[in-house]
C-alpha cells in the first residue's frame, strides 16, 4: 500500500472490475462512448448509503468474485446483485452503510442473482476526470485508472467528495421499495416503439413483442445479446443511414438477433431500432445474467415518462431508513471511559448476528461483533 | 398539398427524442442538423438538455424527463425545427475554416497507396493529387473516438477493402475503402487500403475541443513529404 492514507487496494478483481460514475456526456459529438453505470439504482443507492453525490466515481464488479482492502476505516455500501459480503470472514449485508476496518479484507462472492454488483466508498474514488468523467471505456482506452479495467495489486485514492449532509450512519438501509424486485424473472421488459418501429412489418413486431428471447454469453457492457426468434428485418434490409444510438436502444442487424445498446454503445449506429427499454426497466435488463429468458411489452412513451420520474424519484427523494435500536452506554476499556453507541440494523433476518460498535471519540470507527446471547428486551 | 416526410420530430425512448431531415447522406441534410444543434444549445432548452448526438441526417436530443415531458420538448424543438428549415438558404457555413491536415503518401506511411493506383487505372501521383485536391465534409464522428466519417471523396480513387484487415493499423494512418476515406484516430486493427500518414495527433482528451476534424466542417488533405513526417511527429 501507498503511505500516505485513505486508499482502498484491488487484492481480486474477479471477472472484470471498472470504475465508473454517471458517464461521460457531451463528448459523444467527437466519437467518445458514454459509458458510466449500466444499474443506475444501485449505483445511485450505492452513493447514497455513504452520503456521496449520485455522481462519485464506484466500483463496478462483473459478477463479483472480488476483495478489497483499506488502509483506513472507511464506510462502504455494496449494491447490485445477490451477493455475499464479508469482512475477515463476518457476514455483511448488502443495500446497507457498512464499516470496514483499516486492513480488514471485504470479500464479495460471486451473485446467486444478477450479474453487477457495485461498491461505494465514502468520498469516492479518486481519480482524474477525462472529458469531465471518471467512468471507464475499456474499448478506447478512456477514463478510469489508465483507461483499463482494474486487475489486483492497483491502488485507488478515497476522494472527499460528499452530498452536503451528514454520511448515513452504519447500520442504515434502503426502504424495500429501493432495492429492486426486477429480478423476478417473468416480468416482462417493458419498451416503447422505436424510431425505425414502423418501418418493421406486421410479423416483425408481433414476433418481437410475443416472443422469449434468452440473454446471450456475447452479452458485455456495450450491448446485450438476445438468441431466440430472429426478427425479420425491415423489407430484407438491416441497415439504415446511420442514426444516433442511445441506452436501451434494441436494435436488429443482419442476422435478426436483437441487441439492446447498454453503456459502452457507440454513439451511433446503422442498425435499424424496433424498439427503446424504458428508463425504470433497464437496471432489471442489466441484471439479467446470460441464459435468463426476457419478454417485452410495448407501453406509450407518455406512460414511460410517468415511470421514469417514479424511478428518479424513489431512487433519489425518498430517505433511507435510520438504523433502529441505537442506544447508548459506557465502557472501560485500559483505565479510558468510552461513550458507545450500539447500533442495530434495521432489518434482522440474517443480519442479528452483527451488532456495529460506534465509539464517540472517534465515531467514524466500528467494530463487528457476534451476539452471543439475545437480549430479552 | 403532398407535405414533404421530413423533417420529422418523433421519441427515440421516454427520454430523448429524435429529429430527422432525411434518410440520405447529403450536404444540405447534414448541415441542416448542426443548425439545429447550434439553435438548440442557444436556446432556453438547453438547460433541460442532457446531450445533443448528431448524425447525417438526424439529430437526437436526451433530455431530463424531471424537467420536460414528450409533448413539451416535441413543441419546443418544433419551433426551433421551423426556424432553422427557414434559414436553410443562410445556414452558417461551419467549413468557412478549412482544416488542413497533413499527410506524408506512400512508402511504408502509405504501404496500399500502389494497390489504389492499379486498381483505378492510374498512377501513385495522379492518387496523390486526386486525394489532396478535394474538401471532404465531416458528416459525423463515431465508431471510435475521433473517427471522422468523411462524404465528397473522388470516385476514381475508389478502392475495395484488404480482403484480411490488419491487426494493427498506426494512428493517423489515412484510408480508403470502397468510395469512402477516412483516418484512424488511434491504433486499431483495420481493413481499409491505407495510402498515407498524418503527423498531428487527430484526438487528444486533453485537448478543446478533443477532436481536429469537427462534425459539421470541411477539411482536406495536404501532401508533405516523409521528412517533412518524421519532423512535424517527433516535435507534436
Amino acid at each position: 500500500m501507498a503511505t500516505s492514507k485513505l486508499n482502498v487496494e484491488v487484492l481480486t478483481a474477479g471477472s472484470r472490475l471498472t470504475i465508473q460514475d454517471l458517464g461521460r456526456r457531451g463528448s459523444q459529438r467527437f466519437g467518445v462512448s458514454v459509458s458510466g453505470v449500466l444499474d443506475l439504482q444501485a449505483a445511485v443507492l450505492a452513493n447514497r448509503l455513504v452520503g456521496n453525490p449520485a455522481s462519485s466515481a464506484v466500483f463496478e464488479s462483473l459478477f463479483g468474485g472480488m476483495s478489497l482492502v483499506f488502509d483506513t476505516d472507511a464506510k462502504i455500501a455494496v449494491t447490485g446483485a445477490e451477493v455475499t459480503v464479508d469482512v475477515d470472514g463476518h457476514v455483511l449485508p448488502i443495500w446497507e452503510t457498512l464499516m470496514v476496518p483499516a486492513n480488514a479484507v471485504l470479500n464479495i462472492s460471486v451473485p446467486t442473482a444478477g450479474l453487477y454488483v457495485y461498491v461505494a466508498v465514502a468520498g469516492g474514488l479518486d481519480i482524474p476526470l477525462v472529458l469531465e468523467s471518471r467512468s471507464t471505456h475499456a474499448a478506447s482506452g478512456i477514463g478510469g485508472l489508465d483507461g483499463r479495467a482494474l486487475t489486483a495489486g492497483d491502488i485507488l485514492k478515497i476522494g472527499d467528495e460528499t452530498n452536503g449532509n451528514a454520511r448515513p450512519s452504519a447500520g442504515t438501509t434502503c426502504p424495500d421499495i429501493m432495492v429492486p424486485v426486477c429480478r423476478e424473472t417473468d416480468q416482462r421488459i417493458r419498451v416503447t416503439a422505436g424510431p425505425q418501429f414502423d418501418a418493421f412489418d406486421d410479423d416483425a413486431k408481433s414476433s418481437f413483442l410475443t416472443s422469449n428471447f434468452t440473454i446471450s454469453n456475447l452479452t458485455d457492457r456495450q450491448g446485450a445479446r438476445l438468441n431466440g426468434v430472429e426478427i425479420p428485418t425491415i423489407g430484407g434490409k438491416h441497415d439504415i443511414v446511420s442514426d444516433p444510438a442511445y441506452m436501451g436502444a434494441v436494435q436488429v442487424p443482419a442476422d435478426g438477433k436483437p441487441i439492446i445498446l447498454l453503456a459502452d454503445r457507440q454513439p451511433t449506429g446503422g442498425y435499424a431500432k424496433i424498439a427503446s427499454v424504458i428508463s425504470a426497466d433497464l437496471p432489471s435488463v442489466v441484471q439479467k445474467a446470460p441464459g435468463s429468458d426476457i419478454a417485452f411489452e410495448m407501453i406509450e412513451v407518455e406512460q414511460a415518462q410517468e415511470l421514469a420520474r417514479e424511478f428518479n424519484s424513489i431512487i433519489l427523494d425518498v430517505p433511507l431508513q435510520e438504523p433502529l435500536n441505537t442506544y447508548a452506554t459506557r465502557l472501560d476499556i485500559d483505565g479510558e471511559t468510552y461513550n458507545i453507541h450500539l447500533v442495530r440494523p434495521t432489518n434482522v433476518s440474517n443480519r442479528d448476528e452483527i451488532i456495529y460498535v460506534d465509539f464517540d471519540e472517534k465515531p467514524e470507527i466500528v467494530a463487528v461483533v457476534e451476539v452471543l446471547e439475545e437480549s430479552s428486551e | 398539398m403532398i407535405l414533404s416526410e421530413y423533417p420529422r420530430i418523433l421519441p427515440a425512448n421516454d427520454s430523448s427524442v429524435l429529429i430527422e431531415f432525411g434518410d440520405s447522406i447529403d450536404y444540405a441534410i447534414n448541415a441542416q442538423v448542426y443548425a439545429l444543434q447550434t439553435e438548440i444549445e442557444n436556446s432556453n432548452l438547453v438547460d433541460a438538455v442532457i446531450e445533443t448526438i448528431p448524425s447525417y441526417r438526424s439529430l437526437l436530443v436526451e433530455y431530463d424527463v424531471g424537467r420536460l415531458n414528450y409533448g413539451g420538448i416535441r413543441d419546443q424543438v418544433s419551433a426551433l425545427v421551423e426556424r432553422t428549415t427557414v434559414m436553410e438558404a443562410t445556414i452558417p457555413d461551419q467549413a468557412s475554416e478549412l482544416r488542413k491536415i497533413p499527410v506524408a503518401y506512400g512508402g511504408e506511411l502509405g504501404p496500399d497507396l500502389e494497390t489504389v493506383a492499379e486498381h483505378g487505372g492510374l498512377d501513385i501521383e495522379e492518387v496523390i493529387a486526386i486525394h489532396s485536391g478535394t474538401e471532404y465534409h465531416v458528416f459525423m464522428l463515431g465508431f471510435a473516438p475521433g473517427f471522422p466519417y468523411l462524404g465528397g471523396m473522388d470516385e476514381r480513387i475508389a478502392c475495395p477493402r484488404l480482403s484480411t484487415p490488419r491487426t494493427r493499423v498506426p494512428a493517423g494512418s489515412v484510408g480508403i475503402a470502397e468510395s469512402q476515406t477516412g483516418v484512424y484516430p488511434n491504433e486499431s486493427p483495420g481493413g481499409w487500403q491505407l495510402i498515407g500518414r498524418t503527423p498531428i495527433a487527430l484526438f487528444e482528451v486533453d485537448a478543446d475541443p478533443p477532436a481536429v476534424m469537427l462534425p459539421g466542417t470541411q477539411v482536406n488533405f495536404v501532401p508533405i513529404s516523409h521528412q517533412e513526417y518524421e519532423d512535424m511527429a517527433r516535435s507534436d
